[in-house]
């Protein structure tokens, strides 16, 4: 008796599981793959209405704009759009040297200044220890853009606004609390053993820090430079009020210029371009997933 | 005679506690400069008359922006929308992801690629997001828009981003949509802590689906979900990308939310008093949401 409601629990447990992946698999792949399809078919085809639910046109000119600024309007015009910092290479490059450049350093940065400040916090006992982190952990709650108008008016008068180096000290302090709260709880969960028998045996403490505790939390800084990377990469607030120039755009800012602009009605090269952005932060993370997860979670349950 | 900075003279403990300070406060000047100090900057601006291109002339008004902001329906129009906006698609957000995370708990390669699948709206560029939808809710050739008019959701095809009624749900469901990912990931690292055999043993006893959820998943997840919601408020409140680029905060201001409205009085109107007011007003509120939300959790 109870065997058989056991059974029948399971099989609509299995039901209810299939329906409900399902659903979740066409809201988030459906979108994605009416890009892919759009991609590969002419500018006109997407101008008709009712739309064709099934591709009548082939065509892989829509990934030339964004691999080597070729772009083709509908009157049969052709533009080479080249990158303004960049000049050989086309301005959907440009945006991604530009990103590299600013994202890189941003999650280099973070990663020291995130390991340093993290196990500090999480090993030393010094006054005024507590406050500081909460302190830390309260900047999550901070609206960027009470942080962002204010750095602007500096940034002017320091001469800073429209650099690299501006926009890199910015955003590292916008990623750097949650970092450092991610390689605290990272540090909290490893044992102190270690590191105190190598002190016994007169290893300085910046060699039991770079030899002994940052290989066990490599998943900790597996997980930082994602999220720094990812953050910085992705974000367009600090960049459209701190960077506005041509030549330093990253990729947010840059679609935005672009697409803002004369390329609005042509949804096939549009889809190109975004595919050709999302992908290869997709392929990048995949990889990841775990570490990312585990930080997310380490950071947030034991804050 | 020597300095108390002869580290090799000091005791242990004392050593050990200064090279604490010394490697934590990189970190911590880097964000003091970055964002404390900003910050601070803010919250002495919003008791100034500043003009963006006149700053020089700033002139004390005390609590002038403070009078103004609250006389403003703009802002309690962008607090309403904030509110509203956030609070609804967090609960979606929740209830999707835990809906998710319940399905995906399970070993096995295929949990494993569904899992890793469904986390893409979240990786993904606010700014692609956006100009997705820009092409899939476009009013003749979106195709959103011809799925809602097939499922009978509207009559005939309309520009959603400019429908006073529509716009919101649109900015909420599409914000839900990127932000499950996110309580999925969260939901199902707090299920794999639940012990298997605590989950057996209610089956043996006869507890159904529900009971089991009521009585042994959710008192796992609780500090979970007060924490993801929490973030989730926090970064929705942030919420910029999407809207920005669909509707701008329009029609008739029914979607512009705060950190819309701020970079419209700031980078538009110029007016940095305000600006900095609406900063202080929003942590403000901030600050209390939490506040509160942490004590009803506990009350529960």
């Amino acid at each position: 008796m109870v065997l058989k409601k056991l059974q029948i629990d399971k099989s609509i447990t299995e039901a209810s599981r299939t329906i409900v992946l399902t659903a979740g698999l066409i809201a988030v792949l459906f979108p994605l793959l009416w890009l892919l399809k759009t991609s590969f078919i002419e500018n006109k085809e997407t101008l008709v209405n009712p739309i064709y639910w099934m591709p009548r046109s082939f065509t892989l000119d829509n990934y030339l704009h964004p691999l080597i600024g070729r772009f083709e309007s509908i009157d049969g015009q052709v533009n080479i759009n080249t990158s303004p910092a960049w000049p050989s290479v086309s301005f959907f490059v440009g945006l991604v040297i530009n990103g590299l450049i600013v994202s890189g350093s941003v999650t280099l940065l973070s990663i020291v200044l995130a390991i340093l400040t993290g196990y500090g916090f999480s090993r030393f006992r010094f006054f005024g220890r507590k406050s500081l982190m909460v302190l830390v952990l309260n900047t999550q709650m901070f609206p960027y853009i009470a942080i962002v108008v204010p750095l602007y008016v500096m940034y002017r008068n320091l001469k800073m606004l429209n650099t690299y180096t501006g926009l890199i000290i910015a955003m590292t302090g916008m990623v750097l609390p949650f970092s450092i709260w991610m390689i605290k709880s990272f540090c909290d969960t490893i044992d102190e053993d270690l590191e105190e028998s190598a002190l016994i045996e007169g290893a300085s403490r910046i060699r039991i820090l770079c030899n002994i505790v940052v290989p066990v939390i490599t998943p900790g800084i597996a997980s930082v430079a994602m999220f720094s990377f990812l953050n910085s990469w992705n974000h367009l607030l600090y960049v459209m009020i701190l960077n506005t120039r041509e030549e330093l755009l990253t990729v947010p800012m840059g679609l935005l210029r672009e697409y803002a602009s004369s390329y609005f009605y042509y949804y096939a090269t549009m889809s190109a371009g975004l595919l050709l952005i999302i992908i290869p932060i997709a392929l990048i993370y995949i990889p990841f997933q775990k570490y990312f997860a585990s930080g997310l979670t380490a950071g947030a349950l034991k804050g | 005679m020597t300095n108390i900075f002869n580290f090799s003279s000091m005791k242990l403990e004392q050593r050990k506690k200064w090279f604490g300070i010394l490697i934590v406060s990189p970190g911590l000047i880097w964000i003091f400069a970055t964002v404390f100090y900003p910050l601070g900057y803010g919250i002495i601006l919003s008791f100034y008359k500043a003009h963006l291109l006149k700053l020089r002339k700033a002139k004390f008004i005390g609590f002038g922006n403070y009078e103004k902001l609250f006389a403003d329906d703009y802002f309690w129009n962008a607090v309403s929308n904030t509110v509203l906006m956030t609070g609804l698609w967090t609960i979606f957000g929740a209830v999707v992801g835990l809906m998710m995370a319940l399905a995906l708990n399970r070993e096995g390669r295929s949990s494993r690629v569904i899992g890793a699948i469904l986390l893409l709206p979240w990786i993904m560029p606010g700014v692609c997001v956006a100009y997705m939808c820009i092409y899939i809710f476009d009013e003749r050739m979106g195709v959103m828009v011809e799925l809602m008019v097939l499922f009978g959701i509207i009559d005939k095809k309309i520009t959603i981003f400019s429908d006073p009624y529509l716009a919101p749900w649109f900015i909420i469901i599409v914000t839900s949509w990127l932000a499950f990912p996110f309580f999925m990931t969260m939901f199902l690292a707090g299920l794999k802590t639940i012990p298997k055999e605590i989950e057996e043993a209610a089956s043996i006893d006869g507890a159904g689906g529900f009971s089991k959820f009521r009585y042994i998943i959710l008192p796992y997840l609780k500090s979970i979900i007060v924490i993801t919601t929490i973030l989730s408020i926090v970064w929705g409140f942030n919420f910029f990308d999407l809207i920005y680029i669909t509707t701008e905060g329009g029609p008739y201001a029914r979607t512009e939310t705060l950190v819309i409205l701020a970079q419209r009085m700031a980078f538009k109107v110029l007016d940095l008093g305000y600006t900095s007011a609406l900063g202080v007003m929003w942590l403000l509120i901030l600050m209390i949401f939490s506040y509160i939300y942490i004590k009803a959790m506990k009350v529960i």
